[in-house]
């Protein structure tokens, strides 16, 4: 059978179920790297209990995939990842963390040190479908090297109780990041924290976030871009507010250090109209349906 | 006058109907029946309740009904939420439809379709649009009787299809609509203030609407629309056509 995959990791709780890698593609434990590699110590620091070590060295042909999965009770990952991309590769990262049953009261913590070097391309996809007494915190730095790109888009299907979830990214001359942050809570408590820094010239950075909050959820979003360089930030928040007991807080911060950088940003927080959902309830659906139905129109279905 | 001889079955019944909006009576005791396969237009001035009806005849919450009883084919839908009564046959095109943002035609279709999309009108061009949003008056309508008719209902009520399109519009969405109704053996209720979608329409009956109160019933729409545009609604109240 022909594999789908240039690269996968697979880890259930604590146990390594599958690590493979094509040639071009060096896939270790983080810790087996950290023994190895002085360069691998001195990025990560901190000796990591678990994780992968992900090293592109030659264009792979399909997606790299990583899927982490909580299976059982009281289960508490702590992740340590890093990924590099070599200069000019294009690489598909396709990430899966997730809670095998609703009711674990897993813990999940990643740190992840992504470095994408000159003129490479990263597409970074990450789909997160945990259960309602979860507690997940990811820490994710990207360091974008000259003319580098990333477009990075996170997913949270089935929210956990609380997502803390911090993003950094450093973006070097000439270099891109697309930041797409997309969550629809319900019963939870969702924090998101990212920060851009345009650290050279014609560094672009653009966040847009998409965030609903529904069934008593609090959701607050901070992001911020920091132009060092003569680059081009901006933010754009939108986010949906679904029942009384919800609220939505929206922290866009705009930072310009350097006279020719642009910066803007934009922040909105919907909600549903009494004649909209009585104009949809007249065509046959439910309140509930609506509710879905515009919801997901809002967070897009794309992927 | 003559009335029809032929026995029809009735599909909307509404019996001393009485709604109330912000805790202000608007509907002060309506009777209507309509048989199955009717078209019935009701005409009335400004503010006199005729979309108020069709809200309480859909089962909008804000329009409270204090009294009296709508059926369906025998059916009471008078406590029925408006997903309850369009599961039943009910169907209105708004007269302003709401934009719906994130929400394209398309998929509203595909979710709350009966059937396929019929080929008779040429609404392709809106499936792709978020609902109603940036639509010309004309293409609003269009996209309002694209989903009426989706959902296959025995009983639509149009409100206001003709306000703001020129009469070249009206001819066309009147005529696919008689020609779906027809496909369908479905009812109509047509609302309207400007009597010129009737010539198009020629409906079974006309009623007139003043101050929440039906105050007259006919089979002869001619003699109806002529006398309001020559002497104006006021003397409705004294004319002699009625024959309700
Ligand atoms: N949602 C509402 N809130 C307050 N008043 C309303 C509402 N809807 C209708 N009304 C009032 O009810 C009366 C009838 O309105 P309507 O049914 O829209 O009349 P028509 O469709 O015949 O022009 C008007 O006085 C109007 O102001
Ligand atoms: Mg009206």
């Amino acid at each position: 059978m022909k594999n789908a995959k240039s690269a996968e990791y697979d880890l259930v709780d604590h146990e390594l179920k599958k690590a493979f890698a094509d040639v071009g593609i060096e896939l270790l434990k983080i810790e087996e790297a950290f023994g190895r590699y002085a360069w691998v110590r001195k990025e990560i620091k901190k000796r990591p209990k678990e994780g992968y070590f992900l090293w592109v060295k030659k264009q792979p042909k399909m997606p790299i995939s990583s899927c982490v999965t909580a299976a059982t009770k009281k289960v508490s990952q702590q992740m340590t990842n890093l990924l590099v991309v070599e200069e000019g590769l294009k690489v598909t990262m396709l990430s899966a963390c997730s809670a095998l049953a609703k009711n674990l009261c897993a813990r999940h913590y990643a740190t992840g040190k992504i470095i994408v070097k000159r003129g490479a391309k990263l597409d970074y996809k990450s789909i997160h479908s945990w259960g309602r007494d979860d507690f997940v915190e990811p820490d994710y730095e990207f360091y974008l090297k000259k003319d580098a790109k990333l477009d990075y888009y996170y997913k949270s299907t089935s929210p956990p109780k609380r997502l803390n979830m911090k993003t950094t990214v450093y973006g070097d001359k000439g270099s891109s990041a697309n930041l797409n942050i997309i969550a629809n809570a319900i019963n939870s408590k969702l924090e998101t924290s990212d920060v851009i820094h345009l650290k050279g010239d014609d560094a672009t950075g653009i966040v847009r976030l998409r965030l609903v909050a529904n069934k008593s959820s609090n959701v607050i979003a901070h992001s911020k871009v920091v132009a060092e360089g003569a680059g081009k930030g901006h933010l754009d928040c939108q986010g949906m507010l679904i029942d009384k007991d919800s609220s939505i807080t929206f922290i866009p911060e705009i930072v310009d250090k350097n006279k020719d950088a642009v910066m803007s940003h934009e922040a909105s927080i919907g909600r549903i109209s009494e004649y909209e959902m009585n104009y949809l309830r007249s065509r046959g659906l439910t309140e509930k349906e609506v509710i879905n139905l515009i919801v997901n129109g809002f967070l897009g279905d794309s992927l | 006058m003559q009335n029809h001889a032929k026995k029809v079955n009735t599909t909307l019944s509404i019996k001393d109907l009485h709604v109330s909006v912000d805790d202000k009576e608007v509907l002060r005791g309506v009777d209507l029946d309509i048989g199955k396969g009717e078209v019935h237009a009701l005409l009335g001035p400004n503010a006199s309740g005729k979309s108020t009806l069709a809200y309480a005849i859909m089962g909008i919450p804000e329009y409270k009904v204090t009294k009296g009883r709508i059926y369906l084919n025998k059916k009471d839908l008078t406590k029925l939420p408006p997903e309850g009564r369009a599961k039943t046959g009910i169907a209105l095109a708004f007269q302003n439809p709401p934009v719906v943002k994130n929400v394209k035609l398309g998929d509203l279709l595909n979710r709350i379709s009966n059937t396929g999309l019929d080929d008779g009108i040429s609404g392709e061009h809106l499936l792709k649009r978020e609902l109603n949003k940036g639509l010309s008056g004309g293409e609003k309508k269009l996209s309002e009787l694209m989903q009426v008719f989706s959902l296959k209902p025995k009983l639509i009520i149009f409100d206001e299809l003709d306000s703001g399109l020129d009469i070249e519009k009206v001819k066309t969405l009147t005529s696919y609509s008689k020609q779906m109704l027809n496909k369908e053996n479905a009812s109509a209720l047509v609302i309207t203030h400007n009597g010129e979608i009737l010539r198009f329409l020629k409906p079974e009956k006309i009623h007139v609407m003043i101050n929440g109160k039906i105050i007259c019933t006919s089979d002869d729409w001619k003699t109806v629309w002529r006398t309001i545009k020559r002497y104006g609604y006021e003397k409705c109240k004294k004319c002699r056509v009625r024959s309700s």
